[in-house]
């Protein structure tokens, strides 16, 4: 393996053309690629994935639309049918937050999607909405994740203290210790969806290959955006992991890749590119008309 | 119209209520000033990035040394300076090619063949470092040169091989070129190859700026690389003329400050306009307002000021009346423009006698003259009122820096009564003629330079570069057709993934003034050169000059002064130079 390093702008240049090689529209590729630059900085190998699930992904994008249903006022079960999360996993986290900031509190169940990889950035985003998230998730078998992501598990993104603070769970998901800690996080003692949590917790345990992910949104209290969350975590031996500081690392020393995946993504966003003729070069604008 | 906080407190710092409210009077409104023909006319101000660059360069006294600089006389070496921008430290490498004969007018379409590369490090490297990175450039394979995080941007450069040589054979015959001849090519010997920066190439992102560091401003980094290329230029030609001859002179000072560096641009600028509407409303509010507290301003309240507009008028009417463009066929002649804004110039004692604003000689000359004699003028008036232009300047760093998220729990009605209320224009516009829907902008297989390609005829439709904002808005309606006026926006980008773009943009620039340019891109009628000249205004380029539709050329940084001379606490009245005198005397020897 060659070791390179991209700039984080090198991927958020590159990387929407590469996505629309492999059939996103312009308007998901522009908001998928912000996930994907960040899932490289704080995971790494998700460019990876475009080289070696390339036909995967490809795939994916024409599959039909994923299929939505209302579970419950503030629940959603969204069955993605193969999609990948550039296309699924944005708006997924726009039902959570539309449910919270209009009820309080959320719930999607987003099922056979692929790219779990991308989840934490998700869950990122709903947090830089001001929204805590926890995630219980078991990707599809046929999914390809990085090094540093478990297949199955559970994670929480809080808004704190001017950031979003993650912290992993340790070990299985446990429905009880999920809702006692989005209880104590929550704003509102009733801003769980309790139904929902435990058919996550039970399906991602089922050992069926589907894919699984639940997403649970509550407006977080002032103590957990005061930093308490964190000392919860100490308690609960849950594993902060500073996302945010690798983020910020990439943006300012870039992210360390294997070199095939760089050159690939350039590749891939060649076949954009409009072979030259004479008529192309007519275009380039020299002379007068 | 709602201005950003930022610029309100600038207002209320400046004027009381009856002050603020004369200036908004005066504020135009996005449908007066935002197509692309009104574009096209506006010219640099001092709120455009390069003359703000300048004037920090210049009141920072920021200091540029020659560490060392060594050419042969084919024009083969490198150079190193050090640089101290405020309280930070750089160094600028440059890596200059020997002269293969062949004039590189592209930007990007020549890849890694270009006649000098250059690199800003971050903080002083050690001679290891460099020696690393004028291997990287002497690769000169596009697919193969990368660099890190301890460079801002590479800034490739070509030569004007004409001016060049003419430049190098006068000095190297012991005396000063013609400025006349340098005048006729709008004075630069190399000409910006497209700034390699923001993490192309593996550079440093922006985001990755320290915060505070002198060049963490939007095109800082850029157009400074440009202002060190130009210092390159001119040690370029002493170089080679020295190596040639050991009689050989030195160019002259006025001559090297009459020098700038040259820049083309195309089609991709109308992209990134379209791209990024936040850009285009930042520059634009800022613009505006500088402009309307110029205008709501009695004429007769300094005199100072009316003398000062005076002198201006002057200067600009003989720096149009000294140049020469390469083509005029887009654009008011410099001959008309010298002519007209001179006209104006008895207007102003007649403004100061009855007491009007300023405002009322601008609408005079709205009256009698074309658009870009008055945005001219416009562009005069920003420069009399220098503290409330400079304040408003400060907002430029901050807009530009806004981040677009979706509201994901905005109702279809709320969305619905956005679109009425702001894209009405845009959702009447009638694009059932194919003739409005005539090109698509796509990128070529030449380094991915975008170029504009017409639907049926050309390849690659399927992967046309984001421009059709009106198309989009209109799909978004037609899609909002579908849903209940209760249900959100969640639902619909639920349903529909790819319209999350168009929602967020519409939302984000909503309390925005003029960010949407009100022209039809994809129209086979539409002159791309009108929004790259506006682009290349909002950067700092005077006189604009478009070869065809799509192809604008011009200069950057020519009358700014050279490095000894910012170094020793330089004035900041550089714009409109006029070309320096031919010498009666041969330059002294070097």
């Amino acid at each position: 393996m060659t070791v390179t390093i991209a700039a984080m702008s090198e991927i958020t240049r590159v990387a929407p053309w590469s996505l629309r090689a492999l059939g996103y529209s312009f308007g998901i590729a522009e908001r998928a690629v912000r996930f994907l630059a960040w899932a490289e900085a704080a995971h790494g190998q998700m460019l990876r994935t475009l080289r070696t699930r390339e036909h995967q992904i490809g795939g994916s994008t024409g599959l039909p639309p994923a299929c939505r249903m209302r579970e419950s006022r503030r629940a959603w079960r969204v069955d993605a049918g193969g999609k990948h999360l550039f296309e699924v996993g944005p708006p997924a986290i726009d039902l959570l937050t539309c449910d919270v900031r209009t009820g309080g509190a959320g719930h999607v169940a987003l099922i056979n999607a692929i790219g779990a990889g991308l989840l934490a950035g998700l869950c990122d985003l709903a947090a830089r909405r001001l929204i805590g998230c926890i995630a219980i998730f078991r990707s599809g078998a046929d999914d390809e994740l990085p090094d540093d992501v478990a297949s199955l598990g559970w994670l929480a993104a809080l808004p704190s203290e001017g950031r979003v603070l993650f912290l992993r769970g340790t070990a299985k998901p446990d429905a009880a210790i999920i809702l006692s800690l989005i209880r104590s996080w929550s704003v509102q003692v009733d801003g769980v969806y309790e139904p929902g949590i435990r058919e996550d917790v039970r399906r991602v345990l089922d050992g069926l290959p589907g894919a699984h992910i639940g997403l649970s949104g509550f407006r977080p209290n002032p103590a957990v955006i005061k930093g308490q969350a964190l000392l919860d975590a100490r308690a609960m031996v849950l594993h902060p992991v500073d996302y945010a500081d690798r983020v910020a690392t990439a943006f300012r020393s870039g992210v360390a890749m294997d070199l095939v995946d760089l050159v690939h993504l350039y590749e891939l966003e060649k076949r954009t590119w409009a072979p030259t003729s004479e008529r192309s070069r007519a275009q380039a604008g020299y002379g007068k008309y | 119209m709602r201005l950003p906080a930022y610029l309100e407190n600038v207002l209320a710092a400046f004027v009381d209520h009856a002050g603020r409210t004369a200036t908004m009077r005066w504020l135009r409104r996005p449908e007066e000033c935002m197509t692309a023909s009104t574009l096209s006319a506006m010219k640099s101000t001092r709120v455009s990035f390069a003359p703000v660059l300048a004037r920090r360069m210049i009141q920072q006294r920021w200091i540029i040394k020659r560490e060392r600089f060594h050419c042969d006389a084919g024009g083969d070496g490198h150079g190193v300076y050090s640089i101290r921008a405020g309280s930070h430290k750089l160094t600028y490498i440059a890596r200059c090619f020997r002269w293969d004969g062949i004039e590189k007018v592209g930007r990007r379409s020549d890849g890694a063949n270009r006649d000098m590369f250059g690199a800003i490090f971050l903080r002083p490297p050690d001679e290891e470092r460099i020696a690393r990175e004028l291997a990287i450039f002497d690769l000169r394979d596009v697919d193969r040169m990368r660099t890190d995080s301890s460079v801002t941007g590479w800034t490739p450069a070509n030569r004007s091989a004409r001016f060049f040589d003419h430049v190098v054979d006068s000095l190297t015959a012991g005396r000063q070129p013609d400025p006349g001849f340098l005048g006729s090519g709008t004075g630069y010997l190399l000409r910006n190859g497209g700034y390699l920066g923001s993490g192309r190439n593996g550079s440093l992102s922006f985001e990755g700026f320290p915060e505070g560091h002198a060049i963490r401003h939007p095109f800082f980094a850029d157009l400074f690389g440009l202002f060190l290329v130009r210092q390159v230029s001119i040690d370029l030609v002493n170089g080679i003329a020295a190596a040639r001859s050991p009689k050989a002179a030195q160019l002259a000072p006025d001559i090297a400050r009459y020098i700038g560096v040259g820049n083309s641009s195309g089609q991709g600028m109308c992209v990134a306009l379209q791209r990024w509407p936040h850009w285009v409303s930042t520059w634009l509010t800022v613009r505006e307002l500088a402009l309307a507290f110029a205008k709501s301003r009695p004429a007769n309240e300094d005199m100072r000021r009316a003398e000062r507009l005076r002198k201006l008028i002057s200067r600009a009417s003989d720096y149009y009346r000294s140049i020469k463009l390469q083509c005029e066929d887009y654009v008011v002649s410099t001959d008309v423009l010298a002519r007209n804004i001179a006209a104006v110039k008895p207007w102003i004692a007649e403004t100061v006698h009855n007491g009007a604003p300023w405002g009322e000689l601008v609408r005079r000359a709205e009256a009698q003259f074309d658009g870009e004699t008055v945005e001219q003028l416009n562009s005069l008036l920003l420069e009399i009122y220098p503290e409330f232009a400079d304040a408003c300047a400060g907002y430029l760093s901050i807009g530009a820096e806004r981040e677009r998220d979706l509201a994901p729990e905005m109702t279809v009605g709320e969305l619905k009564a956005l679109l009425r209320c702001r894209y009405d224009w845009a959702l009447s516009y009638d694009m059932r003629l194919s003739g409005t829907r005539r090109h698509f902008w796509y990128h070529s297989a030449d380094n991915g330079e975008q170029r504009r390609g017409e639907r049926v005829i050309d390849p690659h439709e399927e992967f046309e570069s984001f421009i059709d904002h009106i198309g989009l808005v209109q799909r978004l309606a037609s899609v909002l057709t579908l849903y209940a006026d209760d249900q959100h926006m969640a639902e619909v980008v639920s349903d529909a993934p790819d319209l999350a773009f168009a929602v967020s943009r519409v939302q984000y620039l909503a309390d925005l003034p003029y960010a949407e340019i009100r022209e039809n891109l994809i129209h086979a009628d539409f002159i791309p050169a009108h929004l790259i000249r506006f682009f290349l205004a909002a950067l700092g380029m005077e006189c604009t000059n478009p070869l065809s539709i799509r192809y604008v050329r011009g200069v950057f940084f020519q009358g700014m002064p050279l490095p000894e001379e910012i170094a020793r606490g330089a004035g900041e009245d550089w714009i409109f130079p006029m070309q320096p005198a031919a010498p009666e005397l041969d330059g002294a020897a070097a």
